[in-house]
C-alpha cells in the first residue's frame, strides 16, 4: 500500500497540535501519595499492592493519552489478527465451488458463495490449541486464586488480561486452522 | 449451534446441508420458524481493521453495562453523612457522606470491588475513544453519505448521550472533585438564555450543590437507567440500520479472490465474509481484546482514587479540578471565552459554541447532501473540502484541550495562566482553520494532478 504524500502532510498537521496536547497532558502528571489503610496484618484483601512499579494514579489529562494509545495498541491487535487469519487461513487452493456441499445458511435468492477455502486442521494448529488452552486454565486458575485470597487490583487485572487475551489468540487459531474461509456476495436490494 | 459442514452423513438437498445433527437448532425452528438466512449476512472485507471500531465501541459498553451492574449494587446515592467503618485509616470512623462512603466501602473493602471500579472507568473512556475514533472513519471515508444520513444521526446521538453518561457518572462518587465539575456543568446549564432556569430544573431538579441531597439519587437514576436504556435502544436501532442497508465496501475489496465474482464497480451487491461463522469469530476476538486490553488498563492505571481527593465539601474548593479528557476542549471553549459578551461569556463559551460544534457534526449529512446512494467507502484525499472540515475540527478539539489545561502548560512553560493567554486564544482562533486550509489547497493541487475534478 503506497503512502500518498498529502496523506504524510495530514498526519504531520494533526500531529503538530496533538504532540503538544500529549506533551502538557504528561508533564501534568503529578504524582500522589499512596492510600493508607488500617493495621495491613489484618486486612482480609489488599487491594492497592501491587508487583509492578506503576503510578499511584494518572490524572484526567494524562488518563486522555493513556485511552488513546491504548485503541491504537488494540486496533494494530485487530488488523494484525485479521490479517494473520486472512492471510494463513486463504493460503490453501480455493475449493471448487461445483465440488463442496454447503451449509444453507450461505446461500439465498439473494447470496451465492464466491469463494471457499477449507478447513486445514493441522497438527501445528492443534498443538497450538492445546497450549493456549493450558495458558487459558493457567491463568484462570490464578485469577480466581487472587480473588479469593487477597483480591490485588493490580495481579486481577494482569490475570484477566491475560486469560482474556489468550481466549482472544484462542479463538483466532482456531479460525484460522479450523474453520472455512468464505467469501459470499450479497444483493443490498433485499 | 452445532454446525458440521464437513459431515459426511449429513443429507443433502441439491448441494445444500441441512441441520440433522443440531438438535438444539431443530428444536428451536420447530418452535420459532427460524429464517437461517439470515445467519450468511455479508459482511465487507476489512483491509484497515477500521470497520471494527464500532465493535470495540459495543464491546466497552457492554463492559461498562456489567462492571455498572455491580457497582450499582453495592453504591448508595445519598449525601447524609454516615460513619465510614472500613480499611481506609484515614476515614476510619469518620463522618462522610454516604455515597462517598460507599465508593470508599466499594473501593477498599469488597473483592473485586477496585478492579470493577477501575475498569468500568477504563471502559468508559474506550467507549467515548473508540466512538470518536469510529465516526472519524465514517466521516473521512464518506460512509455517512446517502442512504447511510440515518444512521450517522444516531451515532451522533450516541455519542452525546455516553457524553452525558459520563457527566452524570462522574458525578456520583460525590468527591471534592466531582463536586466542582458537576457546579460547573449546572453554572453552564443555568447561563442558557431563556430556557436555563427551566432546563436547570429539569435535568437537576434544584440548585447544585445546596440541594444535591435530592439531586444525586436523580443523577443516579439518569445515570444507572435512563441514558443507559436509552443507549441501547438507539444501539439496536444503530445495528437494525447496518443490517437493513448492508455494511459500506472498501473498492478493492474481496471480490479479486474471486474469478466469478460482481464487477469491482458493481454497488448493487455487498461482497464480504458470512456472518456465521467468520464475521462472529472475528467479533469473539474483538471483544475478547477489548475486555483484555480494559484489564490489563484497570491493573496499571488506578484513576480518580477518592480516598486521596476526600470528600464533597461545599466549604473548599479543590486545586487543579478538571473534567474528564472528553470533556477538555469544552473546558477550553469556556476558559478562551472571557465574561465580557453583555455576561454571556459561560454561555457562549460552554454552551454555544460546543452546541454549534456538535450541531454541525450531528447535520453535516445534510451539508454534505448526496443525491444518489453510494456505497463504496471513498478515499479522503479525493474529497478536499470534507477531509479539510474534518482536519480543522480535530485541530479545534486539540487545541481548545489545550487552552483546558492552561493551568499546566504556564506551570510547565514557568509562566501564569494570565500571561499564556493571549498566546493560546491566538491559537485556538488561527491554528484550526489554518490547518483545514492547508488540507484543502493540497487536496485541490493533488486533484488536479491527477487531472481529476473535486
Amino acid at each position: 500500500m503506497r503512502i500518498e504524500r498529502e496523506t504524510i502532510l495530514i498526519v504531520v498537521l494533526i500531529g503538530l497540535v496533538l504532540a503538544p496536547m500529549w506533551y502538557f497532558a504528561l508533564a501534568s502528571g503529578e504524582p500522589t501519595a499512596g492510600v493508607q489503610l488500617q493495621s495491613d496484618d489484618d486486612n482480609e484483601i489488599v487491594p492497592s499492592e501491587t508487583f509492578l512499579p506503576t503510578p499511584n494514579e494518572v490524572n484526567t489529562n494524562v488518563s486522555g493519552v493513556v485511552t488513546w494509545l491504548a485503541l491504537f495498541v488494540l486496533v494494530a491487535m485487530i488488523v494484525y489478527t485479521r490479517r494473520f487469519t486472512e492471510r494463513v487461513g486463504r493460503a490453501t487452493d480455493v475449493l471448487r465451488l461445483d465440488d463442496a456441499v454447503m451449509p444453507s445458511w450461505l446461500t439465498s435468492e439473494d447470496r451465492s458463495v464466491l469463494s471457499y477455502w477449507p478447513a486445514r486442521t493441522p497438527s501445528v494448529g492443534l498443538a497450538t490449541l492445546g497450549l493456549l488452552t493450558w495458558a487459558v486454565v493457567v491463568f484462570a486458575a490464578l485469577l480466581a486464586w487472587e480473588g479469593l485470597n487477597y483480591a490485588r487490583t493490580q495481579f486481577i487485572g494482569i490475570y484477566m488480561g491475560m486469560m482474556l487475551l489468550t481466549m482472544g489468540v484462542w479463538v483466532a487459531v482456531y479460525t484460522t486452522w479450523f474453520m472455512p474461509s468464505i467469501t459470499v456476495a450479497e444483493r443490498r436490494e433485499h | 449451534m452445532a454446525d458440521d459442514t464437513q459431515s459426511t452423513d449429513a443429507r443433502t438437498d441439491g448441494g445444500v446441508e441441512r441441520y440433522e445433527h443440531s438438535r438444539l437448532y431443530r428444536w428451536l425452528d420447530a418452535r420459532l420458524d427460524l429464517d437461517d438466512d439470515a445467519f450468511g449476512k455479508a459482511f465487507p472485507d476489512d483491509r484497515y481493521g477500521s470497520f471494527l471500531l464500532g465493535e470495540v465501541a459495543l464491546f466497552s459498553f457492554v463492559i461498562l453495562a456489567a462492571t455498572g451492574t455491580f457497582l450499582g449494587l453495592m453504591y448508595t446515592p445519598v449525601t447524609s453523612e454516615v460513619v465510614y467503618q472500613g480499611q481506609v485509616a484515614k476515614y476510619a470512623g469518620q463522618s462522610v457522606p454516604g455515597a462517598f462512603a460507599s465508593v470508599l466501602r466499594i473501593s477498599y473493602d469488597v473483592r473485586f470491588g477496585m478492579f470493577v471500579r477501575m475498569a468500568h472507568h477504563w471502559a468508559a473512556y474506550l467507549f467515548v475513544a473508540a466512538m470518536g475514533l469510529h465516526m472519524f472513519r465514517v466521516f473521512f471515508t464518506g460512509a455517512y453519505r446517502n442512504p447511510r444520513e440515518p444512521n450517522w444521526l444516531v451515532g451522533s446521538g450516541l455519542l452525546l448521550l455516553a457524553l452525558g453518561e459520563g457527566y452524570f457518572g462522574y458525578a456520583l462518587p460525590y468527591d471534592d472533585f466531582s463536586q466542582t465539575a458537576t457546579t460547573i456543568g449546572f453554572q453552564m446549564t443555568s447561563s442558557i438564555p431563556v430556557v436555563g432556569t427551566m432546563l436547570k430544573n429539569l435535568i437537576f431538579g434544584g440548585d447544585f450543590p445546596a440541594n444535591a441531597t435530592y439531586i444525586l439519587p436523580r443523577f443516579f437514576f439518569y445515570h444507572v437507567f435512563l441514558l443507559p436504556a436509552i443507549i441501547m435502544g438507539l444501539i439496536g436501532l444503530h445495528m437494525f440500520f447496518l443490517l437493513r442497508q448492508k455494511h459500506t465496501e472498501h473498492p478493492e475489496s474481496s471480490r479479486d479472490s474471486s474469478p466469478v465474482g460482481p464487477d469491482p464497480d458493481d454497488e448493487s451487491v455487498v461482497v464480504g465474509v458470512p456472518m456465521w461463522p467468520n464475521q462472529v469469530a472475528m467479533s469473539i476476538i474483538v471483544f475478547c481484546f477489548t475486555t483484555s486490553i480494559i484489564s490489563f488498563l484497570a491493573a496499571l492505571f488506578p484513576v480518580q482514587r477518592v480516598a486521596i481527593i476526600g470528600p464533597a465539601s461545599p466549604l473548599t474548593q479543590p486545586s487543579g479540578v478538571r473534567p474528564d479528557w472528553f470533556f477538555m476542549w469544552v473546558f477550553g471553549a469556556l476558559k478562551m471565552t472571557p465574561n465580557i459578551f453583555f455576561g454571556y461569556g459561560r454561555f457562549i463559551g460552554g454552551v454555544l459554541f460546543p452546541g454549534v460544534v456538535i450541531g454541525v457534526m450531528a447535520l453535516w449529512v445534510f451539508i454534505d447532501r448526496h443525491e444518489e446512494p453510494v456505497h463504496f467507502t471513498a478515499n479522503p484525499l479525493d474529497r478536499p473540502m470534507p477531509t479539510a472540515v474534518g482536519v480543522a475540527a480535530i485541530s479545534t478539539i486539540i487545541v481548545l484541550s489545550i487552552a483546558g489545561m492552561d493551568t499546566f502548560v504556564a506551570e510547565t512553560l514557568g509562566m501564569s495562566a494570565d500571561a499564556i493567554f493571549p498566546y493560546m486564544l491566538g491559537m485556538t482562533l488561527l491554528v484550526p482553520p489554518a490547518e483545514g486550509l492547508i488540507v484543502y489547497y493540497a487536496l485541490k493541487r493533488r486533484l488536479a494532478r491527477k487531472g481529476e475534478v473535486a
